[in-house]
This record gives C-alpha cells, sequence and structure tokens, in this order.
C-alpha cells in the first residue's frame, strides 16, 4: 500500500481544496478559507526540505509500468490508479489524494504554478475561442457535448543553457537598374560564415507522455515569475501526474527549438542580403541544467458528431487552444464568394 | 484675229472651269470627286491572282452598291504611289488617307468608304485601316483594331486571298451588324484566364488561412519567448565573395511591334 498525503482543514477537519479563484484553500463544509501556511501547520505531513536534483534519467523504466493501489485516509477505500498518477480523487467519497511517493525525494518537482483561472470561468474560455472563428459549424457550441473537465497539474522539465554555434550561408545581393533598351540584374553571390551564442532560460517541455506535446507547446507561455515552492496542498482539488519521460528524453525537443532561435539571430545578421540559404550548421548546447515544475493546465474533451476533440486552457493565463472542426459548407461557401468577389472586382477593373 | 482667237479660248477655258470645278481642283492638287471610282482593289504589291482580284472587285461592287461604300483594298511594297506623287511618307496611316482622297473614293458628299492598306516592304510589314465620311463614325479605334488584328495573321501568313475575303466579309457584317461582335481576342482570353487563376489563387490563400486558424495545435519550433535578454553574442561575421552575374531584358520585349 502506498501513502497519500491530504490537506484537512484546521477549523473542521474536513478535506480542503486549493481555490484558484480565491488563491486560498478552501473547506466546502465550513467554508472557511486558508492560506499556505496556515493550513501548513495544521497538516499532519510535515514539509520535507527542498531538494533541487538532478532529474536526469533518474527514474528506471520499471518503476512506471502496472498499477498502485492507494487507502483514502477519508473513507478508508481501496484506490487503484496507474503509476504515473499523482493526485487524483478518491471516487467513493470524493477526498483529493496526493500520492506523496510520487512528489518526494527525487520525484519532487522543484516548483509550481498554483492555478489562476477558476473552472467556473472554462465555459466563457470556451465560447471566447469559438468566436470569430468562421469555418466553426454553426451548431456546434449547442450540439457538442463536454465529456470531462480536468483540472491537471502536468510535469514539466524546465531548461536553462546557452546554445553556441556557427552557420554558413550562399546569400546574394542584387542589383538593377536600367537604360534606354533594358533592364539589367547585378546578383554578387557571398558565402557568409557567423559565429556566436545566445543564454534560453526556462525553456519548457511537459514529461508526461499522456500528454500530446503539440496541445502543451500550443498554451506556452507561462509567467514563471510566479513559480512557487513545491507543496502537496496546491494539488487539492486537482489532478496530477509525475513525469514518465526525463529529462534527457526531452532534451532533443529543447534542442530543436534552441538551435532553431540561434538559426533565426543569425540569419538576422544578413539583413543586407536578396537571399540567404542556409549550407551549414553546427551547434551545441552548454551550462544546461533543468528544473521540474508543475504547471497547471484544465484539459477538456468534447465530443460532436462522434468525433472526440481535446481542448487545453493555459490554468494560469486562461489560453486556450485546440483544434475545431471545420463545416466543409462553410469552407466552399467562403471559397466560392471571396472567388465571385475578386473576380469582380478584376473584370470591373478590366471593364474601366 | 489672232487676238480674237485667243479671247474665245480664254473664255471656253474659264466656261469649263466653272462647269468641272472638282477636275479643276484635282488638277491642282486637291481631292479627287468622290463615287466615281470603280477600281476598289489595287495590288501594287501582286499578291493576289487576277481570279481573286476579279472576284474581289465584284464583291466590293456588290457592297458599293447595297450599302453605299467603298471598301477600298491596296497592297504596296513601298509607301509611295504615282497617284501621290509618287511622294514617299513615313506613316502608313498618313499615306493610306492620302491614297483614299487622292484617288476619288468614297460615296456621296461625306465621301463614306474605308479602305485597308498593306504594305510588303521587306523587314518592314505594316498595316493600316483609314475610315472616311459616315463610316469614320459607324468605325470606332477598337473596331479598327478589330479588322487589322483579325487580317493580319493571314497577311503575315502569305494568305493574301483570305485575308481579302476577310476584309470583305468583315465590311458587309459591320454593315448589317452596325459594329463586330468580337468575341474575345487571345489578349482577353489571357487576360480572364490570369484573372480567374489570380481569383482561384487568392481565394484559396484567405480560406487556407481560415482553416488554419481552426487548427492552432502544433509543436514549437524555436523558444524566442525564453532568451536571455541582450545574450546573443556574434562573434564571427565574415563575407567571402564569390562572383558576380549580370543578365539584361529588353525593355520593350512585350511590346507589339506592328508588321513583325
Amino acid at each position: 500500500m502506498s501513502e497519500t498525503v491530504s490537506f484537512k482543514c484546521p477549523n473542521c477537519g474536513s478535506p480542503l481544496k486549493y481555490s484558484a479563484e480565491l488563491s486560498r484553500f478552501s473547506c466546502e463544509y465550513c467554508d472557511c478559507t486558508f492560506t499556505f501556511d496556515e493550513v501548513k501547520d495544521a497538516d499532519v505531513n510535515a514539509e520535507q526540505p527542498f531538494d533541487w536534483g538532478d532529474y536526469a534519467a533518474n527514474v528506471p523504466e520499471e518503476h512506471l509500468d502496472g498499477m498502485v493501489s492507494y487507502v483514502c485516509k477519508s473513507c478508508g477505500a481501496e484506490v487503484v490508479t496507474d503509476a504515473v498518477t499523482a493526485a487524483t480523487h478518491c471516487p467513493y467519497c470524493g477526498n483529493v489524494m496526493v500520492m506523496e511517493e510520487n512528489l518526494s525525494g527525487l520525484l519532487k518537482p522543484n516548483g509550481v504554478i498554483p492555478f489562476r483561472v477558476d473552472k467556473k470561468k472554462l465555459k466563457a474560455i470556451v465560447k471566447q475561442y469559438c468566436a470569430g472563428k468562421r469555418l466553426l459549424p454553426n451548431n456546434f457550441l449547442d450540439t457538442h457535448k463536454i465529456e470531462e473537465v480536468k483540472g491537471v497539474y502536468v510535469p514539466f522539465w524546465l531548461y536553462n543553457c546557452r546554445a553556441d554555434g556557427s552557420m554558413t550561408f550562399d546569400a546574394t545581393r542584387v542589383r538593377t537598374w536600367a537604360d534606354n533598351q533594358f533592364y539589367y540584374t547585378e546578383t554578387s553571390r557571398y558565402l557568409v560564415n557567423c559565429e556566436g551564442g545566445m543564454g534560453f532560460a526556462k525553456v519548457p517541455a511537459d514529461g508526461s507522455r499522456r500528454m500530446d506535446d503539440a496541445l502543451m507547446d500550443s498554451i506556452e507561455p507561462y509567467d514563471f515569475a510566479e513559480l512557487k515552492e513545491y507543496a502537496p496542498g496546491y494539488l487539492s482539488g486537482f489532478f496530477a501526474d509525475r513525469f514518465d519521460d526525463d529529462a534527457e528524453a526531452c532534451l532533443p525537443r529543447i534542442d530543436l527549438r534552441v538551435h532553431n532561435t540561434l538559426a533565426e539571430a543569425f540569419r538576422s545578421s544578413l539583413r543586407s542580403f536578396a537571399t540567404a540559404v542556409p549550407v551549414h550548421r553546427n551547434m551545441r548546447l552548454t551550462d544546461t541544467s533543468v528544473k521540474y515544475v508543475l504547471l497547471p493546465v484544465y484539459l477538456i474533451t468534447a465530443s460532436y458528431q462522434g468525433e472526440t476533440y481535446r481542448f487545453a486552457v493555459n490554468g494560469q493565463t486562461g489560453k486556450m487552444t485546440g483544434n475545431l472542426p471545420v463545416s466543409k459548407a462553410k469552407y466552399w461557401a467562403w471559397f466560392l464568394g471571396i472567388f465571385a468577389v475578386i473576380s469582380g472586382l478584376f473584370a470591373l477593373a478590366n471593364f474601366m | 484675229m489672232m487676238k480674237m482667237m485667243k479671247r474665245f479660248s480664254v473664255l471656253i477655258l474659264l466656261a469649263l472651269l466653272l462647269l468641272f470645278p472638282g477636275r479643276s481642283a484635282a488638277a491642282l492638287g486637291a481631292p479627287a470627286p468622290a463615287g466615281n471610282q470603280t477600281v476598289r482593289i489595287i495590288d501594287r504589291a501582286n499578291v493576289w491572282s487576277a481570279a481573286a482580284e476579279s472576284e474581289f472587285t465584284k464583291t466590293a461592287a456588290e457592297l458599293a452598291g447595297k450599302y453605299e461604300t467603298d471598301a477600298v483594298l491596296l497592297s504596296v511594297y513601298v509607301l509611295q504611289d504615282s497617284s501621290l506623287g509618287d511622294q514617299v511618307y513615313d506613316s502608313i496611316n498618313v499615306f493610306a488617307k492620302a491614297f483614299y482622297e487622292a484617288n476619288g473614293f468614297g460615296r456621296g458628299d461625306d465621301r463614306t468608304g474605308m479602305i485597308f492598306v498593306f504594305c510588303k516592304e521587306s523587314g518592314n510589314r505594316q498595316y493600316a485601316f483609314y475610315a472616311a465620311g459616315r463610316e469614320a463614325e459607324s468605325y470606332n479605334e477598337e473596331d479598327a483594331s478589330f479588322v487589322t488584328e483579325t487580317l493580319q495573321p493571314y497577311l503575315e501568313g502569305g494568305d493574301y486571298d483570305e485575308a481579302a475575303r476577310r476584309y470583305l466579309e468583315l465590311v458587309q457584317t459591320h454593315e448589317e451588324q452596325g459594329g463586330f461582335d468580337k468575341g474575345q481576342t487571345a489578349a482577353e482570353s489571357s487576360n480572364y484566364l490570369w484573372t480567374f487563376g489570380l481569383a482561384l489563387l487568392v481565394a484559396w490563400a484567405i480560406t487556407s488561412s481560415m482553416k488554419r486558424r481552426m487548427r492552432p495545435v502544433q509543436k514549437a519550433t524555436a523558444a524566442r519567448t525564453y532568451t536571455v535578454r541582450n545574450s546573443y553574442e556574434l562573434r564571427r561575421y565574415n563575407e567571402i565573395y564569390l562572383g558576380t552575374t549580370v543578365t539584361r531584358m529588353p525593355r520593350n520585349q512585350n511590346r507589339q511591334q506592328p508588321g513583325r
């Protein structure tokens, strides 16, 4: 049996939940609210010292396989979850369960950004997200069925690093002029070599295989100034996963992003050229360090006409993303309408 | 006696001048009188066979009778003609007008009719259409261009008989319909094709952008947001010159060259 952590109300002893709207812990039974410090003093589980460990490749793969059972401290029921679940609800009494063994020692996050967006505001966020999407089927907002809304703390790796390297471009400068008879174009070719570097801080990559990487990338950025020291209490009322992709496994994604950004910086040095085609690129990462954090995400699963659509909302900023269905009828109506208008304008211009 | 005869001759001459003022004016270089020309196909460049020329002359005469208009067709080697005092003209348009007027073409007082001139000068083929009297109002600039554009391919291809036949058909069509049903010229068709293509491209670009807005989920490929401020340093930058090429394009490449 594994151990779980849950905060109790210092007033009545009932389970506490973290309210994103109030940024405080609230008790549903006695309506009291508390700050983190107030709850921490009352909690049976004492805080462990903050551990900035080396997270790269420190979790054996076999540890993640299979299911794990926990005992609910509220009703005593045995709850079975997968190995990467770090916080969930007891299906029998609704008590918040934080699986401490998945969030302690080397698995303990360095920080957490608490939820700022309240769940009640999600409906308005979804409506706003769909507004102005001209190809959205008319009945989508009315007929789509939200199957699940989950507030999840998603495990992320934050990388600090420096990218250094060199790039070679095949570049051209073009000069044009004319005399009475001809237009002239002079094209001068150059081989341009750039060498330099750039620093990066807190580049995020989600460490959960359950999460779609593209979906998580699309709800960036987070404001890391609000990153707080991890405490299990923040997880109350939400789901949480621990990482199952280690920092080394996620590094290639960071490598690509960082190198592309340095390449863009090199290219911006070649503004005096008409064209610049990269012919050689040699880059490396140095001074790499990584931190493990939990970032707040609302996951919304909706179904429409037999298809399942997954959306994600940044739990800190409220930024929403997710692919929407396209109405074929609307697409062709817009296509033909624009075609008719443009053709009409051109015809009018020709006629005049 | 001699004095009497001299005076008599002067009187006769004066009387003749009074009776035929047009002719005397022509003799002094003024335009010839209208309505008395029956030869409307003049082949100075020898491009039509005798049989074809006879056929065209007959058709032109029928048109003149039916529509009270002269349809004149002239082929020349150079812009020069004895009826114009062998003067060499620089402009084929001026030559066409002068030839029409000097040779008494045109029906009625306003000398209604038209002439198409084809100059076969080597390396400088030219075409001109001139309309006079009622036809000057009837044939607008577009009609005149249409006649030239229609005949030009036949003349450039050496099919002079067909060019003449088409010319007389065009005159008849214009008389009957009061204008030409031009349809679409090649340039116009090309314009419509471009317009069609461009409109398709614009419509596709806009709707594709709308479609992209529906699918915003994609992996991040850059990390611009996370760069450390002022951390970019360009330590080395050098340009190696490889060479220069110069290309030239004629300015009038797309301009239509008449007679080529």
